[in-house]
């Protein structure tokens, strides 16, 4: 009963961790007054409304959603082959290009993107969207041969053998008895890398341009500038967004397992 | 003209040396022919080549009157039994056994027909819409079975089929495979490890050993009349002696065999069965012994190093460290002479 007790105090002392923050800026959200003040003064649907209604807030959001639905399609496009490729081929050389194809995992945001922002805005003058989408899918193809990698390697590679001699090409043996069989793997993977997307800061710093921004950047170019309650309304309103879809999404597909 | 064909054969896994070196087999229509072998030799490679996963290094596949060496897999109309069955985790039962049919657009009809009788045919009537991670090894194992005869395959591979199974269910699956195959009237090339196995199932059994075949015979022939010291050590000639000039030799030490031993042996063997310890012009001393049920088997260290034979139940008992007499009968002896 001890240990019950005692891990049963590590649970709320971890849950307080990670949710302690949360509440301040859930609270902050709904805050009446005019500065960013914990606890707030008064409470009212003020600055959610006034975000919501915020037009430079509307514009990232829809580049941030457009980035990062693009993004991690093409992602998920290009990373699923090259984790098929991974798993099935055994060369010498597998092992450094896994670690290739997972380094910005490992490498931090910044001098990615910073790397990115030389290449793909100096040296080849790419528009300011298209610099941000290459950006994005350069940063989230590691995350998506991570998480569908590890689901083919779990998964019998005669079940293939299988569909074959049944009379399946390689190709359609494919999508026939391997994609039914990562699917949950590669939702998850969409959801992993959409969030990464959603909430890069470092890789966008060095790729956002005038006129084109992501919601991350102009919500920090915002709290540079003014320090009203309006970030901590977006933010809630960031969080309930998320959670509800991770609900549904967990509800109806039951992706928990992969992740 | 045989229904299969496999002439000089090679094959192989990457860039190494043929796994398999130009082998040749005929099998006839009907016939259940068992790959018998250790693991690595070339058993599972010479069935994947003629499967075509694996890539013809050299030789010719000549199946029903067709060269289909260079056919894709899925082209060849194989069927194939694996050892861990490969059943599709998402598919239930039906849909397994359905999806050579469903690629081969078969009409409705006829698809639920078919697929209806295989099931019955393995006894597996209710389970339909099962998935395999809801059945047990041996329920699983007649999915696979009943997938790979529904498209009714000119020739069908199993490998190791049975290997996974507990030992009651493999003797009774076994004698299944048998009826099914009977039944059906179907080509049959089956890779196993175990003798008894291939024993019991085969019309003839294929002895394999480093790519190459050791004999090919039937399975009377291969238990009684083994050929080579390979097939002989693998069939229960477990005391196996060379021979030479009237006397069994054993590194430096030998010991005289003269009664009727044909003139072109090079080496004899018993099985432990048929050495009697107890009584005999021989003697060694007691290394190890074994309570076998209704016998009791010694292994004697002797002149001619270590031999292995079979007292009755009745007879003294001798300990580790005793002497004990043993008899060598040309009798029950094996002669080879290769």
């Amino acid at each position: 009963m001890k240990e019950g007790l005692f891990s049963r105090c590590m649970l709320w002392l971890v849950l307080l961790f990670l949710l302690g923050p949360f509440a301040i800026v859930f609270m902050a959200g709904f805050s009446g007054g005019e500065t960013l003040a914990f606890p707030p003064p008064s409470y009212s649907l003020r600055w959610i409304f006034e975000v919501l209604a915020a037009d430079e807030f509307r514009r990232a959001f829809l580049t941030s959603l457009q980035i990062g639905l693009v993004a991690t399609a093409v992602a998920l496009l290009l990373g699923t082959p090259v984790a098929y490729a991974l798993s099935r081929t055994r060369m010498p050389a597998m092992a450094a290009i896994k670690q290739v194809l997972t380094s910005p995992l490992i490498i931090p945001g910044m001098i990615v993107g910073l790397g990115l922002m030389r290449y793909v805005v100096l040296q080849i003058h790419a528009p300011v969207f298209a610099g941000l989408l290459i950006g994005h899918i350069a940063l989230l193809i590691p995350y998506a041969v991570r998480v569908v990698y590890a689901s083919l390697v779990n998964l019998r590679v005669d079940i293939e053998d299988a569909a074959v001699m049944l009379g399946a090409s390689r190709l359609r043996s494919f999508f026939m008895v391997v994609l039914p069989n990562i699917r949950g793997a590669v939702i998850a993977a969409f959801f992993l890398a959409f969030v990464t997307s959603f909430n890069q800061v470092p890789v966008s710093l060095f790729l956002t341009g005038p006129g084109i921004s992501t919601l991350p950047i102009e919500m920090l170019g915002h709290m540079e500038n003014t320090f009203d309650p309006s970030i901590a309304a977006l933010s809630t309103l960031l969080v309930l967004f998320t959670m509800a879809f991770v609900l549904v999404t967990e509800r109806v597909l039951g992706i928990s397992k992969y992740m | 003209m045989s229904y299969l064909q496999l002439q000089q054969l090679s094959s192989g896994y990457g860039n190494n040396k043929a796994a398999v070196n130009q082998l040749d087999l005929d099998v006839e229509q009907g016939e259940l022919i068992s790959l018998l072998g250790p693991s690595g030799c070339g058993k599972t490679t010479t069935m994947r080549a003629i499967a075509g996963l694996l890539e013809l290094q050299h030789g010719r596949i000549v199946l029903d009157g067709e060269d289909i060496g260079k056919k894709p897999p899925n082209k060849r109309n194989i069927g194939m039994v694996f050892q861990s069955y490969a059943l599709f985790p998402h598919l239930n039962v039906w849909d397994n056994i359905a999806f050579g049919l469903r690629l081969r657009k078969v009409p409705q009809a006829i698809l639920r027909q078919k697929v209806e009788a295989v099931i019955a045919a393995v006894g597996l009537s209710g389970f339909e819409s099962r998935l395999p991670a809801q059945m047990s090894g041996g329920q699983q194992q007649r999915v696979a079975l009943a997938r790979a005869v529904v498209i009714e395959p000119k020739l069908l591979l199993l490998d190791e089929p049975l290997s996974n199974l507990d030992a009651k269910l493999r003797v009774q699956m076994r004698a299944e495979l048998r009826r099914i195959q009977r039944e059906l009237g179907i080509t049959m090339l089956y890779v196993t490890h175990d003798q008894e196995e291939a024993l019991a199932l085969s019309d003839r059994i294929v002895v394999m050993n480093g790519g190459k075949i050791e004999q090919l015979d039937i399975p009377e022939t291969i238990f009684n009349a083994p050929r080579t010291r390979f097939v002989a050590n693998f069939m229960g000639f477990e005391n196996l002696f060379e021979y030479r000039d009237g006397r069994l030799h054993h590194e430096a030490h030998s010991l005289p065999f003269g009664d009727s031993v044909p003139g072109d042996t090079t080496c004899i063997g018993w099985r432990p069965d048929r050495i009697q310890v107890g009584a005999g012009q021989h003697s060694g001393t007691v290394l190890s012994r074994g309570f076998l049920g209704d016998t009791v088997e010694y292994v004697l260290q002797t002149a001619i190093g270590p031999v292995k034979g079979l007292a009755a139940v009745g007879a003294s008992i001798w300990r580790e460290g005793d002497q004990v007499s043993f008899a060598l009968s040309a009798k029950d002896a094996l002669f080879l002479n290769q």
